[in-house]
């Protein structure tokens, strides 16, 4: 029997879908720049970083560090990769919102 | 340096988003390093800011949940407590009772007397006003010994030449000065309510910093003699703009005719802003007068038209400086000012305060106005907060003996596992919550007490009368919400500690110990209550008792259908010889008076009619009583005097009329005088010396009245009362007119009758002779009256808790009820032995608080009228007072217990 997937929030979702348009190189800065491409919505700096915290929590992502470099004052970056539960949860979200969207014809 | 967020969460992630802002730093910082450094600390705070909010929301959120959702937290805990309460609802509704009752007298009194005490003065830059008063260096003393107790005077008004001479020397603070007057009424209808009216020069609202809401003096309103009284221009309160006028925007132009006959009233033109308060510690003024200078002072523009002079110091003036530049100012008037030779009949002193004044006292206005009343009103402030603690003090007797008698309860759950602090928790909460209700309830009856106490208020409190207004504010809410936490804190203190100090063991074993020590501990709450309700219900009965003696006080005259005018008769300067002079005039006012329709009789007296202090030495008394302490108020009357206010006479009889005219040398004089002066034979055909600086002559007694208290106090003076064209000496004299017509009527046609007889007679005061005895009374009535109620409002209190103590005490004996039933007893006996045992304990009481009071007592002999603190019958009245009430609570639980099912009572556990 196949577990339901876990239940994702608005933002959780934009979070994890900028993940993937990010591809390899998908960490806190690049997630930024993403969603202020794709959205028009100011998003708080704390707000992504404590999404993808608690996301990497709930096993829907999970991060690896690389190497410090000196452009990052030494630090490592740490940098986020979808998981398939998380993936699930997404394809499940993306019917569920084409399935109400369909025969609706909102006017601009 | 570490990043504000590593405090907030885990370092990985700090580490982390410290590396992505560093990277976008220098990326930014390839354009503008200033520009990347002041975006990287934004970025910084704003993160920071995030994470900060973000937890303290996850703390509250988890806190909340402890505390009121889970099991154990403070909800459960109220939960119980609430629950607990329900199951005693008559020490519930007691406790909520004694609260609630404290609350709504204490917040009421902190309502009223805020405004005195704690508010600022409603004007703009309140602290730079200040008042001046004016007097004189070096006032020669009295020539004639004064009564000890007489204060003599040392202060004078202002002149419009004085203010103008201060404003001169002092040009950068504004000076202005005031005279206030009450107004019989409006001239419409009966008893029409007297408004205060203010005389104000020019810069008056320059000074104080409050312009009217509406309209405004023109210059032109200050340019004009007053010689015939015209249709005044007045600026009117807010007040008196809703009252009298409905509150209309067409106010402007409306005019009020105060006296049909000769047409003279007031027209508005502006209207004050609502909460102005007139700067007058004299009346409570609602309508202002522009100052115009009167004939005689136009003459003489040394006479002093103003009462009170006040002004606004710019900042960095200090009160020294001004009072310096202001008599450099009195200096230099007084050097513009011929020296006059002092007539025959002036005193030094007297001369000398006619004279220009040398000596300022600067004080600020907020002292100066409500200077009087500030005292009393510290002392009923601390009443109300005894009374508060008093009702503190009985909810945590109450408190204290329900908390020994749940010591099994209490108890078991410590032997339970519970901790000290949850057991405190669970107490403070049950003395919360009917703490809580108790002060709701205690400000919602607060404004309707607050209307009832302003609306008693006596008049002669000026500025509390105007700054009260009876509503609820913030600084009310402030008040109760600090005084319920203060109350809830103390009144658990001891319940707590007796709760933490219990030891299990005893209970355990069901040792007689703990039976023992409850029973010591209720005697001493019953008995440290009685002793308290006994001290306080004393004060009330000595009050209380005050009160209606001063009710029963009524003057030995006729006050009905008089009317009194108090006139200053300037003498003219043409004057040659004042005493013949002055009673000339007096007669042919008092001709010109009795012409006026509906007046059945007028007289006149010189002398003290109920402004002021006592006795003057113008009698001599017999040789053997020169040395007699015996104040006599000396009064010269004139011919109607006797027929119009009807003296009670006790012995001889009136002068008769041909007397009265021919001046013959006769007086009727009071008891006291006859009673010291010849205790031992009659005192008609006895005679008594008058002296003044022309003559010595003796004056026959032919008739002996009862004395009246013609002073300003409520107590009788003795009198002497001589024929007015021998012995009279004032300018100043008080006429009494009898009439049947109405009181704003007669009034009114008297005063235009007199200024039209002769301007240089001013009228100063006007009003009934029953509202004159009413107002002597009035500040003795309203303390005795405030203090009265404080205290039998404590007896309530301690009342009730004395009942809830002992009904909840007798209660929990049902068990003990029922087995000396089931052994024998009988219900009387069972009666007999509660009462008994209550009994002592009250007559413990009873002794503790009489030795208390026998010492209290002396407080509240200043407010006493015609007892003594120590007056048998009021002690009796007070003791029996207690004993009836604590018969009551003893009787009733006892009768029930009395009824119990020996079978029922042995199932009580």
């Amino acid at each position: 029997m196949s577990r339901d997937p876990l239940p994702l929030g608005e933002f959780e979702q934009l979070i994890l879908l900028a993940v993937l348009q990010c591809g390899d190189d998908a960490y806190g800065v690049t997630v930024q720049e993403e969603l202020a491409r794709h959205t028009t919505r100011r998003v708080a700096s704390g707000a992504i970083y404590m999404t993808l915290d608690r996301l990497e929590k709930k096993g829907l992502l999970v991060s690896s560090l690389s190497e410090p470099v000196a452009e990052r004052g030494g630090r490592a970056k740490r940098c986020y990769k979808v998981t398939k539960p998380a993936l699930a949860a997404l394809k499940h979200s993306r019917r569920a919102l084409i399935s109400l969207w369909d025969g609706l014809e909102l006017a601009d | 340096m570490p990043f504000p967020w590593r405090w907030l969460t885990d370092d990985a992630l700090a580490d982390c988003i410290a590396g992505d802002l560093e990277e976008q730093r220098r990326r930014r910082a390839e354009r503008s390093r200033v520009l990347a450094t002041l975006w990287f600390w934004r970025r910084t705070a704003a993160i920071a800011f995030y994470f900060g909010r973000t937890q303290l929301r996850s703390l509250l959120t988890r806190l909340f949940q402890q505390m009121f959702t889970r099991r154990g937290g403070i909800g459960s805990d109220l939960s119980y407590s609430v629950r607990s309460l329900r199951r005693a609802p008559a020490y519930t509704a007691t406790v909520i009772g004694v609260i609630a009752l404290a609350m709504a007298l204490s917040t009421t009194v902190f309502a009223v007397v805020d405004g005195v005490l704690f508010k600022p003065l409603p004007y703009p830059d309140a602290d730079r006003l200040v008042a001046l008063e004016s007097g004189f260096n070096n006032l020669p003393a009295p020539t004639v010994a004064a009564p000890s107790w007489i204060k003599p005077r040392t202060t004078a008004g202002a002149s419009a030449l004085d203010i103008a001479g201060w404003q001169a020397a002092a040009p950068e603070a504004s000076i202005t000065a005031i005279r206030t007057s009450r107004q019989s009424g409006m001239g419409e209808g009966v008893n029409e309510t007297p408004y205060g009216m203010g005389i104000v020069q020019r810069n008056f609202f320059e000074t104080i910093g409050v312009q009217p809401m509406v309209g405004g003096f023109a210059a032109s309103d200050f340019d004009y003699a007053d010689t015939v009284r015209p249709v005044l221009p007045v600026v009117i309160s807010y007040e008196l703009w809703r009252s009298r006028f409905r509150g209309v925007s067409e106010v402007i132009g409306q005019t009020v005719i105060t006296d049909p006959t000769s047409g003279s009233g007031f027209r508005v033109v502006g209207v004050m802003p609502r909460g102005f308060v007139f700067p007058s510690g004299n009346a409570t003024v609602s309508v202002i007068a522009p100052y115009r200078p009167s004939s005689v002072a136009l003459r003489d523009p040394t006479s002093r038209s103003f009462s009170e002079v006040f002004a606004r110091l710019p900042q960095g003036m200090t009160d020294v400086a001004f009072r310096e530049r202001v008599e450099a100012g009195m200096a230099a008037v007084a050097a513009t000012l011929p020296v006059k030779p002092r007539p025959p009949g002036w005193s030094d002193r007297g001369w000398r305060m006619q004279g220009p004044v040398d000596h300022a006292e600067v004080l600020p206005l907020a002292n100066a106005l409500g200077s009087a009343e500030r005292p009393l009103f510290r002392a009923i402030f601390l009443s109300a907060l005894v009374l508060l603690a008093l009702g503190g003090l009985n909810v945590s007797g109450l408190m204290t003996a329900r908390g020994l008698d749940r010591a099994r309860e209490l108890g078991l759950r410590r032997a339970l596992g519970a901790t000290g602090f949850r057991l405190a928790r669970l107490i403070f909460l049950e003395a919360l919550v009917p703490i809580c209700v108790g002060a709701a309830i205690g400000l919602s009856l607060t404004v309707p007490l607050l209307r009832l106490g302003v609306g008693l208020l006596p008049e002669d409190l000026v500025m509390l009368k105007a700054h009260v207004e009876p509503a609820i504010d913030v600084r009310v809410v402030m008040f109760v919400v600090l005084s319920a936490i203060a109350l809830a804190v103390p009144t658990t203190i001891w319940p707590i500690r007796r709760a933490l100090g219990i030891n299990v063991a005893p209970i355990a074993d069901g040792s007689r110990a703990s039976t023992r020590s409850r029973s010591i501990g209720r005697a001493v709450v019953i008995v440290s209550q009685v002793a308290g309700a006994l001290v306080l219900t004393m004060g009330g009965a000595l009050l209380v008792t005050s009160i209606m003696a001063v009710y029963a006080n009524t003057p030995p005259i006729r006050t009905e259908d008089i009317v009194v005018l108090r006139e200053s008769m300037q003498q003219p300067a043409a004057a040659t010889n004042g005493a013949v002079d002055r009673t000339i005039r007096t007669r042919a006012l008092l001709d010109t008076l009795r012409r006026l329709p509906g007046v059945d009789g007028v007289a006149v007296t010189e002398g003290q009619v109920l402004d002021g202090g006592g006795g003057v030495p113008w009698w001599r008394p017999p040789s053997a009583f020169r040395t007699s302490r015996l104040e006599v108020v000396a009064q010269a009357v004139t011919q109607d005097f006797y027929r119009v206010l009807e003296p009670q006479l006790l012995m001889g009889r009136f002068p008769t009329d041909a007397e009265m005219e021919d001046g013959a040398r006769v007086i009727v004089v009071s008891e006291s005088v006859a009673r010291t002066y010849w205790p031992n034979v009659s005192p008609l055909g006895q005679s008594l010396t008058y002296q003044s600086q022309n003559q010595s002559e003796p004056f026959a007694v032919v008739g002996v009245v009862k004395d009246v208290r013609w002073n300003y106090w409520d107590t009788a003076v003795a009198s002497v009362y001589g024929p007015y064209a021998r012995v009279s000496r004032s300018a100043n004299v008080t006429v009494f007119i009898r009439t049947r017509k109405s009181v704003d009527q007669i009034t009114a046609q008297a005063i235009n009758a007199i200024t039209a007889f002769d301007p240089l007679i001013r009228t100063t005061r006007t009003g009934t002779l029953d509202e004159w005895f009413a107002d002597t009374v009035r500040p003795r009535r309203f303390k005795a009256w405030l203090f009265g109620s404080f205290a039998v409002a404590a007896l309530v209190i301690v009342g009730a808790g004395i009942l809830g103590l002992i009904a909840m005490s007798t209660a929990r004996r049902t068990r003990e009820m029922g087995i000396r039933l089931a052994l024998g007893s009988t219900r009387e006996a069972l009666v007999g032995l509660l009462l008994r045992e209550q009994l002592m304990h009250v007559a413990a009481g009873i002794v503790a608080g009489s030795l208390v009071s026998a010492w209290a007592v002396r407080f509240v002999k200043s407010y006493l009228y015609e007892i003594t603190p120590y007056d048998p019958r009021v002690w009796a009245a007070a003791i029996a007072v207690i004993v009836a009430t604590t018969a009551i609570g003893t009787l009733i639980p006892s009768l029930r217990a009395s009824q119990t099912d020996p079978v029922e009572a042995l199932r009580v556990e």
